[in-house]
């Protein structure tokens, strides 16, 4: 039975149940709620994001669940992304940073964990002011600080 | 303290923001259409997805995420880019300074100065380590330093106590452990020191969390530092011990695995190809309750130490405990075909004795079953009565045969007994349970132990085994049986193996035998030289002597190194006797014919014989006067040999 989701401009979005279960949130409030005609509401994400989730969410429909304790050690966890989800995160940052709010609120943990991903690998390999470029981050260190900071991490420099 | 001072920037955080331009990226006006549509019910608020999603505030430098999210991200990073990172911001430094992202630590392949600078940034930031790996480090100095050592025994027994030894080098890491530490002082090098002191702060402050310990890879003469006391002090939890191939033999003396025991009982994996000896593995097995996996190696060929690498006794006594589940026999000589089947035969009587013990103890009286227990074990040998005293003692039912509690096994095969078809038989027999059986070998393993195999035959033998262990995997674990059996026939040749095979090679045998005949030929000469002058050592102008004597050895002409003292002299004379030079020249002449194709060296023959050919000349000259004495009219070159003719000429020249 196809569940009708409602995004945040009133869209309506009509998936398949399994797909929709991807999201723990859903899932949960299908079991509390049952089943029934009426949209759920997703007050949280728009239409544009919802339909990235979706998109998503169909074409790992299929995957096991991940357990828990699974990725609590990071060693075990794979810092490498799928072929697709790589071409899937290649949006624009407003897009991918709203794409990993919508997943933390949805509670879709793999996507989550591609998101958190992409950002990292953008992170990795830069340095702070280029880090502050990407990101429009303000340097807001005094100049006494960062030259403190510097210093503290004088060891990690040489490479 | 500059700790104190970064920790207290996250207080004046929201002073600081506030003067802050606002980020040109917002997250779209979700925050206050939010608001909008959900008034925040206490109902709404109190629900789990409320806390989930929270937005962080407007106004802050960054992309909008909640702080979980960039702990999430952050968690991503490898030590040196949260480092990185850390510098971009204030937000991002307070957020980066949680220890939850610093609970895994991996360092890879760092200079030794880096690793203490990273082991003393660990200080401060990771108060809760549950794993730390210290792998590929490195030390430029002690893989740069050479060493003068003085071969005080050389000097001791030389007759001549004024010759100058050359002196010699040795590389740092070569020397015993006191001179080691002795140079190292001496050279300044500290970070031994350094680094002992933030691990030891590094596992004291993580003494109850820390689960984990790999040290893999390393090249820092770890013997230095304290390594295995802060294991000792603040290994309390730990649960799995790596330590593996940082040039050194590792942690396996008795002493050291009776400390470490005592301080870490909790130890399930001791990784590391260590050579355990039985008196260790004893130690081990009866120490570590809680053992699951560890492995065996053989002694290196250069260590004299304490040759003696574990026998099949010591491994059946460990599988007796019952606990081992992976077990790992790299290249150890007592997994052979025989001891297998022993072992098996073994097991497989433990397993009779066992199910008739039962049906004793479920159709009679108890006591009875102990007295045939008792009878029938004096019978079997003195191992299974010790065993089943043991069992008797504890409950019946529940007892493991040694080697069912192997799971997952790995075997591999250099230099030592090669397994075949009848020892793999033994070993699924062995260890009924297996799931996973890996196994690396190759060619020269048996080529070294069965003289006239052919590639044919082994292949043929790897098909057989293939088959045998493939549907005994199959009838085991079904379809799935695929990874249960890892398998590499062609393992390529350790350097052991390849001296082996070389050794063994009849080439080699040759080149060997020649090499010989050689070294006693030169020797030979040389010697005679030395007698010549009167002396009963060999010297270095002697061998330089006896190459340059006689042609066979003109190829070392370059290699022999000559006296160049002498050389100068007898150039210093030449110019002194201008007559002499054109003799010089002359013989020079006379050599680089007569040699026949040696016109490419002739100044070797100069300095040399310089003696000698004085004394040539002079024989040459008395030649040359008595043959013009005797035949004033005609002076024929009268000698045979041939090219003597110059000689003779430039002496009656002279004369």
């Amino acid at each position: 039975m196809p569940i009708t989701l409602l995004s945040l401009d009133d869209v309506q979005f009509k998936v398949d149940k399994e797909v929709a279960e991807r999201s723990i949130l859903i899932k949960n409030m299908i079991e509390d709620v049952g089943e029934s005609d009426a949209p759920i509401p997703l007050p949280n994400v728009s239409s544009s994001v919802l339909k990235k989730v979706i998109e998503y969410c169909e074409h790992h429909r299929n995957d096991p669940v991940q357990t828990q304790d699974e990725t609590d050690d990071p060693r075990k966890r794979s810092n490498d992304i799928e072929e697709w989800d790589m071409k899937f995160m290649m949006v624009d940052q407003e897009m991918l940073f709203e794409i990993i709010l919508a997943a933390n609120y949805l509670d879709i943990k793999p996507l989550l964990d591609v998101g958190c991903k992409t950002v990292a690998n953008i992170i990795k390999g830069k340095t702070p002011e280029e880090i502050r470029k990407v990101f429009n981050i303000v340097n807001d260190f005094t100049p006494e600080e960062e030259a403190q900071i510097k210093k503290e991490n004088e060891w990690a420099e040489d490479r | 303290m500059e700790i104190c001072e970064t920790q207290s920037i996250p207080m004046d955080l929201q002073s600081i923001h506030t003067p802050f331009t606002p980020p040109q990226y917002h997250p779209s006006s979700l925050v206050a259409q939010q608001s909008i549509l959900l008034p925040p019910s206490p109902a709404f608020a109190l629900s789990p997805f409320a806390l989930k999603a929270s937005r962080p505030r407007s106004g802050m430098p960054l992309p909008h995420l909640p702080e979980n999210i960039w702990l999430d991200i952050f968690q991503c990073l490898s030590l040196e880019e949260k480092i990185q990172a850390s510098r971009t911001c204030r937000t991002w430094h307070r957020i980066l300074a949680d220890p939850s992202l610093y609970t895994h630590i991996c360092l890879d392949g760092m200079e030794f100065n880096k690793l203490v600078g990273a082991m003393r940034y660990l200080v401060q930031v990771a108060p809760r380590l549950r794993s730390l790996r210290i792998s590929r480090c490195y030390s430029t100095f002690i893989a740069t330093t050479t060493v003068p050592v003085h071969n005080s025994a050389a000097a001791a027994l030389s007759p001549y106590p004024h010759f100058h030894f050359q002196t010699m080098h040795s590389h740092i890491s070569s020397l015993t452990l006191s001179r080691r530490q002795e140079e190292y002082q001496r050279r300044g090098f500290t970070l031994h020191h350094q680094f002992s002191v933030a691990l030891s702060q590094v596992m004291e402050q993580s003494q109850a969390t820390l689960q984990r310990l790999e040290v893999e890879g390393n090249f820092l003469d770890l013997e230095m530092t304290s390594l295995i006391s802060s294991i000792v002090c603040f290994g309390h939890h730990l649960e799995t011990l790596v330590y593996d191939q940082n040039k050194d033999e590792g942690l396996v003396t008795p002493e050291v695995v009776s400390a470490i025991m005592a301080a870490c009982p909790r130890i399930q994996t001791l990784g590391g190809r260590h050579a355990i000896s039985d008196e260790v593995l004893g130690l081990m097995a009866n120490g570590w309750q809680e053992l699951r996996s560890v492995t065996l190696a053989p002694y290196p060929a250069a260590a004299v130490t304490n040759p003696k690498e574990a026998s099949i006794d010591a491994l059946w006594s460990l599988l007796e405990k019952g606990r081992i589940e992976q077990l790992e026999l790299v290249d150890l000589n007592c997994v052979s075909n025989e001891n297998l089947a022993t072992l098996a035969e073994r097991a497989e009587h433990l397993r009779t004795q066992l199910a008739r013990q039962q049906y004793y103890h479920h159709s009679h009286d108890h006591s009875r079953a102990t007295t045939t227990t008792a009878t029938t074990a004096t019978i079997t040998g003195s191992f299974l009565a010790t065993a089943l005293e043991q069992q008797g003692a504890a409950s019946a039912g529940s007892m493991i045969v040694p080697g069912e509690s192997v799971r997952h096994l790995s075997i591999s095969k250099y230099t030592s007994s090669a397994l075949t078809l009848p020892g793999f038989v033994s070993l699924l027999k062995l260890f009924p349970r297996l799931q996973s059986l890996s196994f690396q070998t190759n060619f020269v393993t048996y080529d070294l132990q069965f003289q006239g195999l052919t590639h044919g035959i082994y292949e043929a033998e790897i098909a057989m085994v293939e088959r045998l262990v493939r549907n005994e995997m199959t009838q085991r674990w079904g379809a799935s049986a695929g990874d249960c059996w890892r398998v590499d026939w062609d393992a390529p040749m350790t350097d052991e193996q390849r001296l082996r095979h070389a050794i063994l090679n009849p080439v080699c045998i040759t080149l060997k035998n020649s090499c010989e005949i050689f070294i006693c030929e030169i020797t030979r000469r040389a010697w005679l030289h030395a007698e010549d002058n009167k002396r009963r050592t060999l010297q270095r102008s002697d061998v330089a002597n006896a190459v340059s004597k006689s042609d066979q050895f003109d190829f070392l002409i370059d290699i022999v190194p000559r006296e160049e003292p002498m050389k100068t002299k007898a150039r210093a004379s030449r110019e002194e006797q201008p007559a002499a030079d054109v003799y010089a020249d002359q013989y020079t002449h006379y050599y680089s014919q007569g040699a026949g194709g040696l016109t490419g060296y002739p100044h070797f023959y100069q300095p040399v014989s310089q003696e000698q050919f004085q004394q040539y000349i002079q024989y040459q000259q008395a030649a040359a006067a008595q043959s013009y004495q005797a035949h004033p009219s005609a002076h024929q070159p009268g000698s045979s040999r041939g090219g003597s003719a110059g000689y003779q000429e430039a002496g009656s020249r002279q004369g």
